[in-house]
């Protein structure tokens, strides 16, 4: 068979080198230019106990989303692999270890359980393993040696790979890896001489790796963070611990708090000393936040959080995706408490994105709420991102001499945006208060005073509208079924309508990283020429199709699903066939 | 810990635990009926020390350039090496060859003569093995073989292009060396021959063999042109067969009627059938034997009984009826009525098995031990050449006790500790090296030997293979921290939780398994799957599994 | 009721089918050691020159499968039998219980000690995977040496030489004969392929193979050497049994049976070319093949694995058209 896109995954037992699988096959992908995407799943539990796998998708075009099913699935440890055994596509493959020690009764084989239409190949894996370094490491070279063989890839990719991956740890190790993986070749290519092929583009550049926190950590390095505090939380920990290393480097600081109140505390507190500041968290952290968000708020301190979503409520689902924090994130407040709320949908988005979240926070003095989700934060893969550096970029807005004289603090624009000082300023006074105050700070409640505070608050969110990119269309503009989406949700969406455009329907989707606020003339229009409109979503009650439903009053049909695996095109496809046969009739 | 039990640092024990655990974990020594330890020769020749190797073999099996060559290897199909999904045996026979290809060299020891002399019947293996047992013991010791050469078997039984006649010769000069004299051309008959030799000599030892062909009786087994197998061998063996071979037939399924094929081929004979009575698996002869067999044109018939031999009115064979059988429950087999079915030959050889020669003696009406000892194939039937060398040092070591009243010999196992076996994790999968052979245009070059031999680098490469099994591995339970690392690491089911240990009536330890982490009190290696791979010692991160090689030794009683 | 059948040949899915269609409740478990569905060996060549497309070979789809409830699993092997303890080991240690079992692996072409050191320079012409190789290398070979015996080496030859390929023949006898017996082909079957252009060359066996710039290089015993593009070569064609060595299942190069198809072991049956069945009417014991045999035993062994009691008769000879002349067979020597 020919490819030119395959779906592996490996599936073992934390500690079978799972993840430095998917690491490997990503990085030597990468490297000749191919296209890869790597979603980790990882058991909530120690080493030796729990499943563990990793799924890698590499294509010769762009990848938006991990695609519907496996070609192969790499089974480490039987038992706990069967249950991987569904998503293999009808006429995929399965490659199993044959030299498991002891005997294995047929209820627990995962070779019992393979059906005629996918295809199952014996490999040696643990003895291969053995063979090459004397211990059970290198499996899963062993296991990407039948692979290269398998789809007749260029086995340089990966001896390349293997030699930067492991230089670090000398010639030996970088030996006896090569030779596990030469074994995993040989032994395929003895007992499974007839292969797949898989069409590689030699000319091709390499191409970046990366992941949604990584981009993140790295947008907010390089638009001037200065300081980084935080409490360890899945998934958003990397994020910390990326700032942790870089940020002293730079000259800045990252502080671990005792928790997440803390936490945007120091950030208000690095903010109203003037410096760039962020921190990073999930649902219970943000939940924490609320009060610190309304005091960003009332006094007009520029706040960054990133939250990367994960299962709720409560504890709930730490090590799944889920996109169920945009209520919070957007009503989470106690008052009148509006906030800038952001969702990337890729790593490109989460670079840039970021670093406009630092610019519109500082430039508009509010809080931004910059929503990634598990699936982004953690999945590898490759980009085309653009270096911005701009270390010490500052959007403010100064006030001129006269305004300094007699400095308000609070004074009312057109705008809603006073102008700003860092406190220490020389001839001017800082003041301010959670309290509602007056335009030099003083706290003041008059019924009066508090109209016009608030709708200062508020007019800010209108006037900031021009500053912030406009939503994206795509598709078919003459396309009488429109999507709306978010998130990493659009990158399945993508994936959905190239399917769909394949059967011969036209589809197009309005997707913007604002959330609130949004250019609301251009979904206005949008949604007018649309006859049906899909909002699919990670969450149970469609909280964006909430949103769009009370801002522009549409009725959309809603995909609601929650949680745990990243959305699959084909969900999207069968939305869209439904839509359309009903338009039809 | 230093006891007064050791001797070259090493601690020398005699519990019979220590000795059975040599049995039990040293497969190939323990199936060896010499006892030979093929660890030790093994190890010497991995070290390129062809001498220590020819050495061992020599002090233990007497005669291993034949033995290198013949021996039918019990010890090879127990091998560790040669279990499930471990590979092949070792090539241990083609090894013990290499010893003494490269290594021979003359027996160096001071021999002091003990004024009693022994005589010998029979310059076959286990007259051999008497004789140099005995010397080196200080007896004078005479052989007298009825044959113009001696080996017995050896010499007359086995073609040369498997056994040259000037390896046997070496290996007899080896022994004659020692001061053993070889009558030829000397035949005893009858009990009172043998009385008279008894009054000259202080000890008598029949080992007269088995040369005389198992006759059976067919309709038409006097016809020209049939001969009995072992005849026909040393009829080829002499140059003495002078007619043409065309279609030949040989019934039978031991290693003379393997060999009698393959000399037919050697004469010419271009259509060559071995028929068997019973099925290939219950041959005596190997599956490698059969291949070569098969590699030379011979076609094997099984299940099938000859009936009539067939001759032309001249009395000259024509051919075969055979007749199909099947196999009972029982194992037995029973002819299928009316399954006749002819096959034409122009000479049919019965190689049937052999027994001893009635006329020297009755073998029956002979435990007569006051007058003569007996030894090899004439004690026990037809057997290996392995066998009767393991019985002719039996039988000169019951000479020995009653001629010198000592109390006889004690075995000890020497065991010593050491750090490290010498080998490497990748000589376990060197695969087994083919044993060079004549190329296939040759072999009908009848004298021609088809194995060649291993050369030097060969013989060192298969014997990096062998696990050196001498060597043990144990936990020390009382340092070991449970924390798995060697079951991690572990390249068969060698190693076991266990949660109680039981000691057994003899003595033994035995472990009782649970997978079950939260129950384990000891982690045991399983010595009996232990493939002396060494991953667990590497493993171990607090250093707790020890290696000790393990020795037979003799001493003699006190 | 479990029934567990070795080999997804056609003998094997027969009795299969027969097992379900006398009982959809039992459970039946068919395993193979090769990667495809099932598909019909006779037909290989057909596939080969193209006349019928891959689907065509199916014998069995997986809707089929299903339908009647048949588990398939494809690409493994036994490894050993108990049958004291009626279970069996598959070759990656896992373990199978059955109540009922039968043997039906067939067999395969193998090389003797002079050519197996040569293995992978040497082609078989056996399975669909031997095919899709030859399929793939078709163009490039123009001179095939061809050395062994039986129907199936007599089917390559013609077959090569119609796809217009120079073939050379090589035996040890002194005429080509296949192994077949005399009266089974109308005429002289050496002086046939001679007159066809096919070159014979007798009295001759191969002793190596060896790589060359162009092809391969093959030495015989009288040390002949010739160039050639291919070399198909098998010295035996042995029932695929390896795995009862040690268990006390009787055999003689196959497994014994008795008419109803029953092995010297109780509830193990045997079906297929990996069979021996004494015939009083031929006074011999015989494997033989063809596709209709293996229906018929295959269907026979399912009646009696179900407890029905069926008898094997002996077929006639099946016809084979050899470029144009007709050749009866019925067994393999």
């Amino acid at each position: 068979m020919k490819y030119s896109e395959i779906t592996i995954r490996f599936c073992g037992i934390a500690g079978d080198g799972i993840v430095a699988s998917g690491k490997i096959l990503a990085g030597a992908c990468a490297n000749i230019g191919l296209h890869v995407m790597v979603n980790n799943i990882y058991s909530a539990e120690i080493r030796g106990m729990g499943k563990s796998s990793a799924t890698i998708r590499f294509s010769t075009s762009k990848l938006y989303s991990m695609g519907d099913g496996l070609d192969l699935l790499v089974g480490m440890k039987g038992k706990e692999s069967i249950i991987d055994l569904r998503d293999v596509k009808a006429g995929g493959n399965v490659i199993y270890d044959s030299s498991v020690i002891g005997d294995v009764e047929e209820e627990d084989s995962l070779v019992s359980h393979i059906t005629p239409e996918i295809q199952g190949h014996g490999l040696p894996i643990q003895k291969l393993a053995n063979e090459a370094t004397g211990t059970n490491q290198g499996k899963n070279l062993v296991a990407i040696g039948a692979i290269c063989y398998f789809y007749s890839l260029p086995p340089e990719m990966f001896v390349d790979q293997i030699k930067s991956v492991f230089a670090h740890k000398g010639d030996h190790v970088i030996d006896v890896n090569i030779k596990a993986f030469n074994l995993g070749y040989e032994y395929f290519k003895e007992h499974y001489p007839l292969n797949n092929q898989f069409e590689i583009d030699k000319s091709s550049e390499p191409r970046a790796l990366t992941s949604g926190n990584d981009a993140i950590a790295k947008g907010a390095l390089d638009c001037g963070l200065k300081f980084f505090a935080g409490y360890p939380i899945t998934p958003a920990t990397r994020i910390m611990e990326i700032a942790a290393k870089e940020l002293p480097k730079l000259g800045g600081w990252t502080l671990q708090m005792e928790d997440e109140i803390a936490a945007i505390g120091a950030v208000l507190g690095a903010w109203f000393a003037g410096k760039r500041a962020m921190t990073a968290t999930s649902g219970p952290g943000l939940s924490l936040m609320s009060e610190m968000i309304n005091l960003s708020v009332m006094a007009e301190i520029p706040t960054v959080i990133v939250n990367v979503q994960r299962g709720g409520p409560s504890t709930g689902l730490p090590t799944k995706v889920e996109q169920g924090d945009l209520n919070i994130a957007l009503y989470g407040g106690a008052g009148d408490s509006p906030r800038v709320v952001m969702a990337p949908s890729n790593s490109e988005e989460c670079y840039s994105g970021i670093q406009l979240a630092f610019d519109i926070a500082e430039k508009y003095q509010t809080p931004v709420i910059f929503l990634s989700d598990l699936f982004l934060g953690q999945r590898t893969e490759t980009v085309t991102i653009k270096e911005n550096i701009d270390r010490d970029r500052c959007t403010r807005k100064k006030p001129t001499s006269e305004q300094l004289e007699n400095f308000q603090r609070y004074q009312i624009t057109d705008d809603g945006v006073s102008p700003q000082i860092v406190p220490g300023e020389p001839g001017a006074v800082y003041s301010t208060t959670g309290l509602e105050h007056s335009v030099t700070g003083n706290p003041n409640y008059e019924a009066d005073v508090h109209s016009m505070m608030t709708a200062k608050r508020f007019r800010k969110f209108e006037s900031m509208v021009s500053y912030l990119p406009e939503a994206n269309i795509l598709g078919d503009e003459t396309a009488e079924i429109g999507i709306a989406g978010w998130g990493s949700t659009i990158g399945s969406i993508l994936e959905g309508m190239e399917l769909a455009k394949k059967q011969g329907i036209k589809t197009k989707l309005i997707k913007s990283i604002m959330i609130h606020p949004q250019h609301e003339d251009s979904f206005r229009k949008f949604f007018a020429s649309c006859k049906k409109i899909i909002v699919p979503e990670m969450n149970y009650q469609g909280q964006y199709a909430d949103l769009l439903k009370s801002r522009y009053g549409i009725t959309p049909i809603e995909i609601h699903i929650p949680s745990v695996n990243p959305v699959s095109p084909l969900k999207i496809v069968q939305k869209i066939m439904e839509a359309s046969s009903e338009l039809s009739k | 810990m230093k006891t007064g039990n050791e001797k070259d640092g090493a601690f020398v024990s005699t519990d019979k635990l220590d000795r059975k655990w040599i049995d039990v974990n040293i497969p190939c020594s323990a199936a060896c009926p010499a006892m030979t330890d093929i660890p030790g020769y093994i190890q010497a020749i991995a070290a390129g020390d062809y001498e220590t190797a020819y050495r061992i073999n020599r002090e233990e099996n007497i005669l291993p350039g034949v033995l290198g060559r013949v021996c039918d290897r019990p010890c090879e199909p127990v091998c560790r090496h040669g279990r499930d999904g471990l590979g092949e045996p070792v090539s241990i026979c083609f090894l013990k060859r290499a010893a003494a290809d490269y290594g021979m060299e003359p027996v160096n020891r001071e021999i002091r003569s003990n004024g009693k002399t022994v005589c010998i019947i029979g310059a076959g293996p286990a007259g051999l093995t008497a004789a140099n047992d005995l010397a080196l013991k200080g007896y004078q010791v005479t052989i007298l073989e009825q044959f113009d050469q001696p080996g017995g078997m050896l010499r007359y039984g086995i073609p040369q292009f498997r056994l040259p006649n000037d390896v046997v010769a070496e290996d007899v000069k080896s022994i004659t060396d020692l001061g053993v004299t070889i009558k030829t051309n000397f035949r005893i008959e009858g009990v009172e021959e043998i009385g008279k030799l008894r009054k000259k000599y202080d000890s008598v030892i029949v080992a007269g063999g088995c040369a005389n062909p198992k006759q059976t009786t067919l309709p038409g087994i006097d016809s020209m042109g049939v001969y009995w197998g072992l005849d026909f061998m040393i009829a080829a063996n002499r140059e003495e067969l002078d007619k043409s071979f065309e279609n030949v037939i040989i019934i039978g399924g031991g290693f003379t009627a393997v060999d009698c094929t393959r000399m037919s081929y050697r004469m010419g004979a271009k259509k060559i059938t071995l028929a068997y009575r019973r099925m290939k698996k219950d041959m005596y002869v190997g599956k490698h034997e059969l291949e070569v067999m098969e590699a030379e044109g011979i076609d094997t018939i099984s299940l099938v009984s000859a009936v009539t031999v067939l001759s032309n009115n001249e009395g000259v064979v024509t051919g075969v009826e055979f007749i199909h059988n099947s196999i009972n429950e029982d194992r037995s087999i029973a002819p299928i009525e009316g399954s006749e079915f002819t096959m034409d030959a122009d000479t049919v050889i019965f190689a049937v098995g052999q027994e001893a020669d009635e006329k020297v003696a009755e073998t029956e009406s002979v435990k007569l031990k006051s007058i003569f000892s007996i030894a090899g194939d004439f004690r026990n039937g037809s057997s290996t050449v392995i066998e009767a060398v393991a019985d002719g040092r039996k039988v000169a070591r019951e000479v020995h006790l009653k001629l010198s009243g000592t109390k006889g010999p004690k075995e000890t196992i020497h065991i010593s500790e050491v750090n490290d076996t010498g080998r490497k994790r990748d000589y376990d999968f060197i695969p087994a090296q083919p044993m060079d052979t004549t190329h296939m245009r040759d072999r009908q070059i009848k004298n021609r030997e088809v194995e060649t031999g291993y050369s030097k680098e060969k013989a060192i490469t298969e014997a990096k293979r062998c696990y050196l099994c001498h060597y043990n591995y144990q936990i020390d339970i009382s340092r070991c921290i449970y924390c798995l690392a060697c079951i991690d690491v572990m390249p068969v089911d060698c190693i076991k939780m266990a949660k109680d240990i039981e000691v057994t009536e003899d003595g033994n330890l035995n472990y009782i398994e649970t997978k079950n982490w939260s129950e384990v009190e000891a982690i045991t290696i399983d010595n009996d799957k232990c493939i002396r791979c060494g991953n667990c010692v590497r493993a171990c991160p607090v250093d707790c599994i020890s290696i000790s090689k393990y020795k037979l030794g003799t001493e003699e009683k006190k | 009721m479990k029934h567990v059948i070795i080999g997804a040949g056609v003998a094997g899915i027969t009795a299969a089918r027969t097992i379900k269609e006398l009982d959809s409740n039992a459970e039946v478990v068919v395993i193979g050691d090769e990667l495809f569905l099932p598909y019909r060996r006779c037909q290989l060549t057909e596939f080969l020159c193209d006349s019928i497309h891959r689907d065509d070979l199916l014998f069995f789809s997986i809707k089929k499968l299903n339908e009647l409830g048949i588990k398939l699993r494809k690409g493994e092997y036994v490894k050993s039998i108990e049958p004291s303890e009626k279970v069996i080991k598959l070759h990656h240690n896992e373990v199978m219980h059955y109540d009922k079992l039968l043997i039906a692996t067939g067999g395969k072409p193998g090389l003797g000690l002079v050519l197996r050191p040569f293995k992978k320079h040497i082609n078989f012409y056996y399975s669909l995977y031997d095919t899709l190789i030859l399929k793939e290398k078709l163009p490039e070979i123009h001179k095939c040496t061809v050395s062994g015996d039986g129907v199936s080496c007599l089917d390559l030859i013609c077959i090569l030489h119609n796809l217009g390929k120079k073939v050379t023949y090589i035996t040890r006898g002194e005429r080509a004969t296949f192994g077949l017996e005399e009266d089974d082909f109308e005429g002289d079957l050496h002086e046939f392929l001679g007159k066809k252009g096919i070159e014979i060359i007798t009295g001759e066996q191969i002793v190596s193979v060896e790589e060359s710039n162009q092809g391969y290089k093959v030495e015989t015993i009288q040390q002949k050497t010739l160039t050639t593009d291919i070399v198909f070569a098998w010295d035996f064609y042995k029932p695929n049994i390896s795995f009862i060595e040690g268990s006390a299942i009787e055999k003689k190069l196959g497994i014994l049976v008795n008419t109803h198809l029953e092995t010297s072991e109780k509830d193990i049956y045997s079906a297929g070319d990996c069979v021996e069945i004494y015939h009083p009417s031929i006074k011999d014991y015989w494997i033989n093949f063809g596709l209709p045999n293996a229906l018929e035993q295959g269907r026979v062994a399912g009646m009696n694995m179900s407890g029905q009691d069926e008898e094997y008769k002996i077929r006639d000879t099946i016809t084979f058209n050899l470029m144009g002349k007709s050749l009866k067979a019925r067994w393999w020597k």
